[in-house]
């Protein structure tokens, strides 16, 4: 893992930016551009993060929905930079601005740097699917929170634990002062979700990122730690980065929706937009297969056909091809379809609302001039 | 915790009393017993009345015609009431006046043994470990390997032969020739220091090659876990997050590994002291059970056992102290 330095990361230039030359909007607190991610495996390239690009806004939630294998884990921890080998970022931008206003591409810093250390956890903290896995099993949740809050924040032992519990008590941790000295296993599962928050949240980062923070936990329980999640956020301005497969739960909580498939972004926008309007034909099926309550009758479920393929196994031309039920011959199954601005902060990948002749032409002159 | 401990080790007393019994049935199984063999050597002498008489009068004397429950009292009530393990057939003493600087030179040849193997295996195995496939890790796990193939007497052979023609010291012993059956002084036990690297080296390399990889296994398998992943993004050093975290949860392992190396050191020192000629425990238990000396024998297995039992509990306590999930459970 040490080993890992050897490689040359991120690409020559500094990471630190200028915010005009970065062009980063104001109310933009991470602008990520293009971003890859790929895993050199024995068997080839797998292209996990294969040209991503979302914006995350200040004080506000972003959805990123995409079945297993879409990429959207892995684009949360390129976030902070904690890919692990074989896999790294090849290409592309990972804007923050910092707390001091200063821009920082963090797919161009030294994953075992002081400046990335320096971020994570602070700038940026992670909440994890299943607690008992990322918590450690023989540390006090006291232990690993305290940590925390030392590493970023000159406190000493008494102080930093007070704050510890006092982060529980804003979690909701019930008799906060004796569960800041239990171990995981003595907690139930909605406890140690909150155990988690309030380590993420200790040193007030101003971007939290949820990688399915309520899948492993009951309905119940999901609703409240949704609930917690949302009342903090709006409590501390800060901006939340929710991952997950779940389009009720995005609805419920997120103002902005990145919807990816196999490692791209297909579609974005304002979370109302995406529900009543989607215009990528995956968006409209993936809304099409929430089960509803209420609607009576013995049709079944609405499932998209066919299955993701691997990412090392990727269709030509539009990604998402083989399995939509738009798909026009000849055109998607040639042409990857770019990003397209098609209203203020919405976007979509797909060739049903690109101008194709354009591209078509774009496309033959490229492979023109390769010869 | 202190619940805990009591309860182990009350735990502990029935274990050793069934080793006991176990251990006194088992000696006396075979047909016969060190008289019978005695008798029939001075037979060959020539006189036979003689032996017959002296051998019925021992017989009498440690009541070796009664009942095997009568002969386990009589030993295991010498030893918990006046510390008495019976008499050696073979050497014409007490058991006591043999065992115990053979036992202590046991524990301290193991305990030398099992800190060796600590202080290589341990940082070895998280080098290969954190550094998976890299050229250092590579030339471990060779060493590894070829450690784990030599049988550990040819090792003795070859460090004896290095020791003899390289360092000039003597072939085999604890201690140069001139000490044997002298009192413990610092220049004896010096001496000593000089004569334990090669039984140490010999008796360590198996269990160090063991070792790393069993802590390498376990470690590739810890770093891999989430909660490394959460260390990581809370902005800790690199060094830190591996020590603090999976490293020491792979302790766990390693701990409760421990008492396994204790009983494999002692049961497999006896051909490397017999090949060394070690002072050691192995060889006398060795001729005690060729030579049927049933109250030496049982005595080494009795005592060796209760230091495997006593091994095993202080694992086990360090692994409740480690790792809360035993402790609360």
């Amino acid at each position: 893992m040490l080993l890992r330095k050897k490689i040359q990361y991120g690409r020559p230039g500094s990471a630190i930016l200028d915010a005009d030359a970065a062009g980063m909007r104001p109310e933009n607190l991470v602008e990520v551009r293009n971003l890859q991610t790929h895993f050199f495996t024995d068997r080839g390239i797998v292209k996990a993060v294969d040209g991503v690009s979302f914006a995350v806004p200040k004080g506000k939630t972003i959805g990123i929905v995409g079945e297993s294998g879409s990429g959207k884990s892995i684009t949360a921890r390129s976030l902070m930079s904690l890919i692990d080998p074989p896999g790294r970022i090849v290409s592309g931008e990972i804007l923050l601005e910092r707390q001091d206003g200063q821009i920082v591409d963090i797919a161009r810093l030294d994953p075992f740097g002081s400046e990335i250390r320096a971020i994570r956890g602070a700038d940026i903290a992670l909440i994890f699917q299943e607690p008992m896995a990322a918590l450690s099993p023989v540390h006090t949740i006291g232990n690993q929170i305290i940590e925390m809050i030392q590493i970023h924040e000159d406190l000493d032992d008494k102080a930093a634990r007070d704050k510890a519990i006092d982060m529980l008590r804003r979690v909701d941790m019930p008799k906060a002062e004796q569960r800041i000295d239990a171990y995981t296993f003595e907690l139930s599962g909605g406890m140690r979700q909150r155990a988690m928050i309030a380590m993420a949240l200790a040193c007030r980062p101003r971007l939290v990122i949820a990688d399915e923070p309520t899948t492993a936990l009951d309905v119940t329980t999901q609703a409240t730690i949704l609930d917690l999640l949302r009342e903090l956020q709006s409590r501390d301005e800060m901006s939340v980065m929710f991952i997950t497969h779940d389009l009720g739960v995005v609805a419920e909580i997120a103002d902005e929706v990145a919807v990816m498939y196999l490692g791209r972004v297909v579609e974005r926008g304002p979370v109302d937009d995406i529900f009543e309007q989607p215009m990528h034909p995956y968006t409209r099926a993936l809304i099409r297969s929430i089960p509803k309550l209420g609607v009576r009758g013995r049709h079944r479920l609405e499932a998209i056909s066919g299955m993701v393929p691997h990412p090392s196994n990727r269709p030509q031309g539009c990604p998402f091809h083989d399995r939509c039920p738009e798909f026009m011959p000849g055109v998607c199954d040639r042409i990857v379809p770019p990003l397209e601005k098609i209203g203020e902060r919405r976007d979509v990948s797909c060739l049903l609302h690109s101008d194709v002749e354009a591209l078509k032409a774009a496309s033959e002159q490229e492979t023109t001039s390769d010869e | 915790m202190l619940t805990y401990i009591v309860r182990r080790v009350l735990y502990m007393i029935p274990t050793v009393f069934l080793i006991s019994v176990v251990a006194f049935i088992v000696i006396n199984l075979p047909p016969g017993d060190y008289l019978t063999s005695m008798v029939a050597m001075q037979m060959e002498e020539g006189d036979a009345a003689a032996a017959q008489a002296q051998a019925e009068r021992l017989r009498v004397r440690y009541g070796l015609g009664e009942p095997v429950i009568v002969q386990y009292w009589r030993w295991i009530s010498g030893i918990v009431l006046r510390g008495d393990f019976g008499h050696s057939f073979e050497w014409r003493r007490p058991v006591s006046s043999l065992i115990w600087t053979r036992l202590a030179l046991t524990f301290v040849l193991s305990l030398t043994t099992t800190m060796f193997i600590w202080i290589v295996a341990i940082p070895i195995g998280i080098y290969s470990a954190v550094k998976q496939y890299s050229i250092g890790d590579y030339v471990a796990t060779t060493v590894g390997f070829i450690g784990l193939a030599i049988p550990n007497f040819l090792l003795a052979l070859i460090f004896m032969y290095i020791g003899f023609s390289v360092f000039g010291q003597n072939v085999g012993g604890l201690y140069s020739p001139q000490y044997i059956g002298e009192p413990w002084t610092i220049d004896k036990i010096l001496n000593m220091l000089t004569h334990l690297w090669i039984p140490v080296v010999v008796l360590g390399t198996a269990g160090t090659a063991g070792l790393i990889r069993t802590m390498r296994a376990n470690l590739l398998d810890e770093l891999r876990k989430p909660y490394v992943v959460t260390a990581r993004s809370k902005g800790l050093t690199e060094r830190r997050v591996i020590m603090k975290y999976p490293v020491r949860i792979a302790m766990n392992f390693f701990v409760s590994a421990q008492s396994n190396i204790l009983v494999s050191l002692i049961s497999g020192a006896t051909i490397v002291s017999v090949v060394l000629n070690l002072p050691t425990t192995g060889p006398l238990l060795l001729g005690a059970l060729m030579a049927q000396d049933m109250y030496l024998a049982a005595t080494f297995i009795l005592l060796l056992s209760t230091l495997n039992v006593i091994s095993t509990l202080i694992s086990d306590i360090v692994l409740a102290w480690l790792d809360p999930r035993i402790r609360y459970s």
